[in-house]
């Protein structure tokens, strides 16, 4: 019965990667077992190929900026306006395609800076506990107490009006919620035996938190992540609604539907189109965050 | 507390061993003792005295085994003196070096000498992380060498608890359980510790597994003269693999023999019950055996041990002396010591104990 014999070899790096690769796949089939979200997935796609490919796909790139065509305002959609024109006769079409760049790159600059700091205090909070997680901990549960959209227009009322702020007072109420998932996270994984040998191992708790726990908790956090991308998209979208945001002629899906508001009786195109592509991204996120919570919670075997 | 004067005098009794004279490994009276808290104010009500004034020796290259029931304390024992959990007092002295001063930084640098080897293999290894990282962490944390030396290291060890070489890109998942135990094996003895501490190194594996994973840790020891603390609930192993034995009963040791001693001639009641429990196949081993022992109830509740000699709620043998004071180590051979008043001239009650 040797040992050696009774387990397929995985003979090289590349066996191993296949070896990966296979499982990759066995975690695919388990999402796609939800339809749900593959048709996430699919709109995702669809919105990350939009954005990208914005100044090629918008029939009028020039419309993304402040022309005024009063020859062609507020038309509604046509062959040539797929989604109309605003009152000053820019393509919504175009727009939105460049909107949807806008709200992309917001949501993941705000998550990268708010997992970043949320992941690294729960990280520390819960391997040190004592003092030093009761404060870490305390703060969070401030920070968890105002809603993000309010703290969010505190810190932007005080430092004025742009996207750049938008962002960072978003990350800033956003790190909480990482911080506190971290952090129990943490908790449970801090009993596993291999905490104990690698501080048998001589390794410091920098060490230990960071190349032992850290990828131990990366599944809750890419699903948390996931669900959170169409949330923020939401709340920007909110805060630009109230032109708080990046400020016009910037396309945000926000501010559009901000313009185009007062006209909602006449020109409904104007505001319901950007609506829409809010809509269209934040179920998209949220189909493929709850596949991706069926896939990860699976024990990796 | 006249506990040094027990200490003291078992250490003397140990001493006198030959190979004892220049001991690699020397524990002195160490106690582990966790405080116990209670009500909303978490009022310190108590304590729990894990390992109450434990002392023995390992010669260099030698096995010590620990043995005793769940509760008994040797696994405290064993953490204590890799200071994974802080001793409450005493001495640990490893090569020469007592552990228990050590200062935090000190502490880090020099577990490079003293490894341990969880029972449990699956908890142990970071299921995250290929057994090529799992096994190069210490040469990392220890700084050994460049990428490729430590890559041509992580080889030998694998050659040396005899996995494929393949092996290292897998994940512990993918690995047996007697496979996992090797690769923790192969990460104790990385860096060539002079201690290693073998908790239940076995008791997770099947009995199949078992053996192969013993002859593993004694072909690693004879090549590298590594010491070992060999803890088991399972008297029976040791037989084979230690060869001095100290038998654990409430944070106390009981009885400290070499293994052919303990075997041949039990001292203590608790060693002869625990003896006479153990499964043999062979006529001449039944025979040899003592009288099957039965044990009366539990083990005691540790928060509240009985007064006097700990073992006196489960002994057949115990008379009134029992309960007054406990009994000191009392010599019963070149290298036995044995805790118990039947040893002892004073009371009648031991004529008829051999």
């Amino acid at each position: 019965m040797s040992t050696k014999t009774s387990i397929p070899f995985l003979d090289t790096e590349s066996a191993a990667r296949k070896e990966r690769i296979r499982q990759l796949k066995r975690g695919f089939r388990t999402f796609a077992g939800n339809k749900l979200s593959l048709v996430g997935l699919a709109m995702i796609l669809t919105l990350v190929v939009a954005a990208l490919l914005a100044p090629y796909l918008a029939p009028f790139p020039e419309h993304a900026g402040a022309g005024v065509y009063f020859d062609q305002a507020s038309e509604p959609p046509s062959a040539t306006h797929l989604m109309g024109t605003d009152t000053t006769g820019r393509d919504i079409f175009s727009r939105v395609l460049f909107g949807a760049r806008l709200s992309l790159l917001m949501s993941g600059i705000v998550l990268s800076i708010a997992i970043s700091i949320g992941v690294t205090l729960g990280l520390i909070a819960g391997y040190l506990g004592g003092t030093t997680n009761t404060v870490i901990m305390r703060v969070t549960d401030i920070f968890l107490a105002i809603p993000p959209t309010l703290l969010a227009m505190a810190v932007v009322a005080a430092t004025g009006a742009s996207l750049f702020n938008v962002m960072v007072a978003i990350a800033f109420s956003w790190w909480s919620w990482y911080a506190r998932l971290v952090q129990g996270e943490v908790l449970s994984i801090k009993e596993d035996e291999f905490i104990e040998s690698s501080r048998a191992l001589g390794s410091g708790w920098v060490r230990t938190t960071f190349r032992e726990i850290l990828p131990n908790v990366v599944s809750p956090i890419t699903v948390k992540a996931t669900l959170d991308m169409g949330f923020v998209i939401l709340v920007g979208a909110g805060l630009s609604f109230l032109g708080l945001g990046a400020q016009p002629p910037t396309p945000t899906w926000g501010a559009m539907i901000a313009q185009g508001r007062n006209y909602v009786t006449s020109f409904w195109w104007i505001a319901v189109f950007p609506g829409l592509a809010i809509s269209f991204a934040v179920l998209g996120f949220n189909f493929i965050g709850d596949g991706l919570r069926d896939v990860l919670d699976v024990e990796v075997d | 507390m006249n506990d040094s004067a027990y200490t003291t005098e078992s250490t003397a009794a140990a001493q006198r061993d030959r190979d004892l004279d220049d001991p690699m490994v020397t524990v002195e009276n160490l106690k582990k003792h966790f405080p116990l808290f209670e009500g909303i104010f978490q009022k310190k009500a108590g304590e729990v005295r894990a390992v109450d004034g434990v002392s023995f020796s390992i010669a260099e290259g030698e096995t010590f085994g620990l043995v005793g029931e769940s509760g008994s304390g040797k696994t405290t024992t064993g953490r204590s003196m890799l200071r994974l959990t802080e001793p409450t007092s005493g001495r640990v002295e490893i090569d020469g070096q007592n552990v228990v001063d050590l200062s935090d930084g000190e502490l880090k640098r020099f577990r490079r000498n003293m490894q341990i080897v969880h029972q449990d293999p699956a908890s142990s290894l970071n299921p995250r992380h290929r057994v090529k990282s799992i096994i190069e962490a210490p040469l990392k944390i220890h700084d050994y060498g460049d990428s490729e030396a430590r890559l041509e290291r992580v080889e030998e060890l694998l050659d040396m608890v005899d996995l494929p070489r393949e092996f290292m890109y897998r994940y512990p998942g993918q690995l047996s359980g007697g496979q996992k135990q090797r690769v923790g094996i192969a990460r104790a003895v990385a860096l060539n510790p002079k201690f290693v501490v073998l908790d239940e190194p076995t008791s997770a594996l099947d009995v199949s597994v078992q053996a192969r994973i013993i002859n593993i840790l004694e072909e690693i020891q004879d090549e590298f003269g590594i010491t070992y603390l060999f803890i088991t609930h399972d008297l029976s192993l040791l037989k084979n693999v230690a060869d001095r034995i100290g038998v654990m009963y409430l944070g106390r040791l009981v009885e400290v023999g070499d293994v052919d001693s303990v075997f041949g001639s039990p001292q203590h009641p608790y060693s002869r019950a625990l003896l006479s429990a153990i499964s043999t196949i062979s006529e001449e081993d039944e025979l040899a055996k003592p009288d099957r022992i039965t044990l009366d109830g539990e083990v005691p509740d540790p928060r509240e041990k009985p007064s006097g000699c700990a073992f006196r709620s489960r002994c057949a043998h115990e008379f009134d002396a029992c309960a007054v004071e406990e009994p000191e180590l009392y010599d019963r051979g070149p290298d036995q010591v044995s805790r118990c008043f039947l040893h002892d001239d004073r009371f009648e009650e031991g004529a008829e104990w051999e």
